[in-house]
């Protein structure tokens, strides 16, 4: 399933894959692999994304129907 | 002792441990067709491959200690009688049959009495399913016990 909403707020954020990687202290490779549904991050990762860019669990990685999966 | 530092992300060390996950059950299973083969086909004497057979031996309680500690199993099985039963049919239904072909090859004598062969056969199916049986019915009780202590370390009744 892709995350579109964590692609959507670094987007508002204007901070590229590679940046907020640096931010969060993962490789891009991993935030591409989030952001595509390739990988599922841990609790704390998510936490960390979330600080990040400023947004909660719920805004970023809670799903209210179907409309986001592939 | 001081941990060395990780460079790798958690994703990076989720996927470093399927490829090592699979590398050593690779080399397990090729080291354990090692030794049948030169043990069993080949009639190689001890000297030859008992180095192998320790290090395959160090790698099985490895593997048990490990899993025992953490109260682990198996992937696609729980700790039941039914499940030793299986196991147990299919090992020593394996080694049987390698048994059987390999005194078939190396001895005169069992190529011209096929009774023999299958008696001899079935003697060492027989003990090798009771062998198998009670390690893994030990193990499994053992492993079901560590589970339960486990689940009470972290339950919800306990003062943290």
């Amino acid at each position: 399933m892709k995350n579109i909403k964590l692609k959507v707020a670094r987007v508002e954020h204007d901070i590229s894959q590679e940046e907020l990687a640096k931010r969060v202290g993962v490789t891009r490779q991993t935030v591409g692999m989030i952001e595509a549904g390739k990988f599922n991050p841990s609790l704390q990762l998510c936490v960390a994304i979330c600080k990040a860019l400023g947004k909660t669990l719920n805004d970023l990685f809670w799903e209210e129907n179907d409309n986001e999966k592939n | 002792m001081k941990k060395i530092k990780k460079v790798v992300d958690e994703r990076q060390e989720l996927e470093l441990y399927k490829i090592e996950h699979v590398c050593f059950w690779i080399v397990f299973w090729l080291l354990l067709g090692s030794i049948i083969v030169q043990s069993m086909f080949l009639n190689a004497p001890l000297s030859q491959w008992g180095f192998e057979w320790s290090i395959f031996m160090i790698s099985c309680g490895g593997v048990m200690v490990g899993c025992y500690k953490k109260g682990q199993w198996d992937f696609y099985s729980k700790p039941t009688t039914k499940n030793y039963l299986i196991y147990s049919l299919v090992g020593a239904g394996a080694f049987a049959i390698i048994y059987a072909i390999t005194m078939y090859l190396n001895h005169p004598y069992l190529k011209d009495n096929l009774l023999a062969l299958a008696s001899l056969t079935a003697l060492i199916f027989g003990l090798l399913f009771a062998l198998i049986f009670v390690a893994l019915f030990v193990s499994g009780t053992l492993v079901k016990k560590r589970q339960q202590k486990l689940e009470n370390q972290f339950s919800d009744d306990d003062p943290q």
